[in-house]
């Protein structure tokens, strides 16, 4: 009996496949990223025949960004000083909530729904026997094209407030801003993963409440919330790794040791992550039981 | 009349149990919607600069906010009616004995009802510990949850017109959600309407959307007085909006054929 035989076929297998060349090892690192690049690549083609919708949809999207800004672009007139939060850098925050934006309708929400669906219909158990990482390929692997000139939009904002005065502190600061922004969209994507996974082994389950809450509630600098929402926010819920540090690191306003910090959730998140994912597919019983 | 009423009655307590099956999950959903509470966070910062109210009146505003966008059901008609027109689900409603237009309203008038309910601890315990600060005279408070009401039904029967397009757009999703954005405006979610230029503050004031939801965050809150135009407003969008509506449902019935269109 064969190694893989031998073990349960719903665990990720990890150990012993042949390395291919130009491949890596199968369901390895390497391997996993040229399966996800593949899925992507299809999604991309599947999107192409509906580049009208694609159209249509970057113009809601725009038109949607425009209210969402809206009450930063009115108050914005009466904040002053705001400690540090004029409206450029208000509208600068509001990039990256946006990008936020993007990273949840781009790899989250269709994941989301497609893993309930897998679920309910039985596709997963096939898709768990494949010989990738199967978080990455079940909550990475489908790519909703139709989203992604959220980004594009997100980079204009964000261009359109430096331009008008929300500087950043200098060059380690865009640096260390890159990071952070990074480290940001693994936690949002992190959050969304825990939001979703246990809809693998409980009949009823959607805990994208707090995916939502986390986003909106990061359309604001933590700062100006009450002292005990801001408190919460930055350890129960870390909202102030979203939105918030990235833009205090990018004006120079932060610690040098605070993109370390997001980084260091991040890996963490990570790591939790993992284990909790492995541990619901050992108690997934597939379909087919 | 009482019969039709009695049977309808039965229809919406059907609706509360099957929708009262998912309490828990509804309640949660409260907590995803707190987009009130950043815009507080960010309007309590302003309105102590602006001289138009203190911060203990915006936060006032945007708890009313809280409680009315909650209550609001436009997201869940709009939404909600699409779906039933492409499954065939709309053929089995038409067939009920009595108004199509109110059995669809049943589903989510209940769960409005059930996803609010936790709020009648959390609205309190909030308005203490952020020193809300609501008007004291009875008759404005009396007058404003009124008109709120009033606000509540033309926000109803506007949705309704507007969820109707289904029957004439394929691709309705993203179009349709438009109209959460223009109602954040109106309604007075982006921004008390006192903040707002003369034109657009007149525009959410006469708008459908504004006694619902803003309308009556100002009164409760005391930034605005009571006027003879608000009343006025709230029964002519009704009006207007009802014979809209008797003029276009049959023509979007005749779209209909059964399973899609």
């Amino acid at each position: 009996m064969s190694a893989v035989e031998s073990s349960s076929p719903l665990l990720v297998p990890s150990a012993p496949y042949k390395k291919t060349r130009g491949m890596g090892r199968v369901g390895g690192t390497l391997h996993t990223w040229r399966t996800l690049r593949a899925c992507w690549v299809l999604d991309f083609k599947a999107a192409v025949k509906f580049r009208f919708d694609m159209v249509i949809g970057t113009g809601v999207n725009i038109i949607w960004l425009f209210f969402a800004i809206a009450p930063v672009l009115v108050a914005g007139k009466f904040l002053g000083d705001g400690d540090g939060w004029t409206q450029p850098r208000l509208l600068f925050l509001q990039a990256i909530w946006y990008w936020m934006d993007a990273i949840m309708w781009v790899f989250c929400f269709g994941s989301i729904q497609r893993l309930a669906e897998d679920v309910r219909v039985g596709t997963l158990d096939g898709q768990l026997l494949l010989p990738t990482s199967s978080l990455a390929r079940t909550m990475l692997g489908h790519l909703s094209v139709q989203d992604l000139p959220k980004v594009v939009i997100a980079l204009a904002l964000g261009g359109y407030a430096i331009w008008a005065g929300a500087m950043p502190g200098g060059l380690w600061s865009i640096l260390a801003f890159i990071v952070c922004l990074l480290a940001a969209s693994v936690i949002f994507w992190c959050v969304a993963v825990f939001s979703s996974y246990k809809v693998m082994t409980l009949r009823e389950f959607d805990g994208t409440v707090a995916l939502n809450a986390m986003h909106n509630l990061g359309r604001m600098p933590v700062d100006m919330y009450g002292p005990i929402l801001r408190i919460f926010l930055s350890s129960i819920f870390p909202v102030v790794l979203i939105t918030t540090v990235p833009s205090r690191v990018f004006f120079g306003w932060s610690s040098w040791w605070l993109p370390l910090v997001s980084v260091a959730v991040a890996v963490v998140l990570v790591v939790v992550l993992r284990l909790a994912w492995n541990r619901e597919v050992r108690n997934y019983i597939g379909l087919q039981n | 009349m009482i019969a039709a009423v009695r049977k309808y009655g039965a229809w919406v307590r059907l609706e509360g149990t099957a929708v009262a099956a998912y309490r828990v999950q509804l309640f949660l959903s409260l907590f995803g919607w707190v987009v009130p509470l950043a815009f507080m966070a960010l309007w309590n910062t302003a309105a102590s600069n602006s001289g138009v109210m203190t911060s203990g009146q915006s936060t006032a505003y945007y708890i009313v906010l809280l409680v009315a966008t909650n209550f609001g059901i436009s997201g869940d008609i709009i939404f909600s009616f699409g779906p039933m027109v492409y499954s065939g689900e709309l053929s089995t409603l038409l067939m009920m004995p009595y108004s199509s237009v109110l059995v669809i309203l049943a589903r989510p008038v209940v769960t409005a009802v059930i996803r609010s309910l936790p709020l009648v601890v959390i609205i309190p315990l909030m308005a203490i510990a952020m020193n809300a600060s609501f008007t004291r005279d009875p008759l404005v408070i009396a007058a404003a949850v009124g008109l709120g009401l009033l606000g509540w039904i033309s926000t109803v029967a506007f949705s309704w017109l507007y969820a109707l397009a289904a029957l004439w757009v394929g691709k309705w999703n993203g179009i349709m959600g438009l109209l959460s954005g223009v109602q954040w405006v109106l309604g007075g979610l982006v921004a008390p309407s006192a903040f707002m230029p003369t034109w657009l503050a007149w525009c959410m004031r006469l708008s459908p959307f504004w006694l619902a939801e803003g309308g009556m965050g100002e009164l409760l809150a005391g930034v605005m007085a009571l006027q003879w135009w608000m009343p006025v407003s709230a029964v002519g969008w009704i009006v207007v909006l009802g014979l809209l509506f008797r003029l276009a449902w049959p023509r979007a019935m005749r779209r209909f054929e059964a399973v899609g269109i």
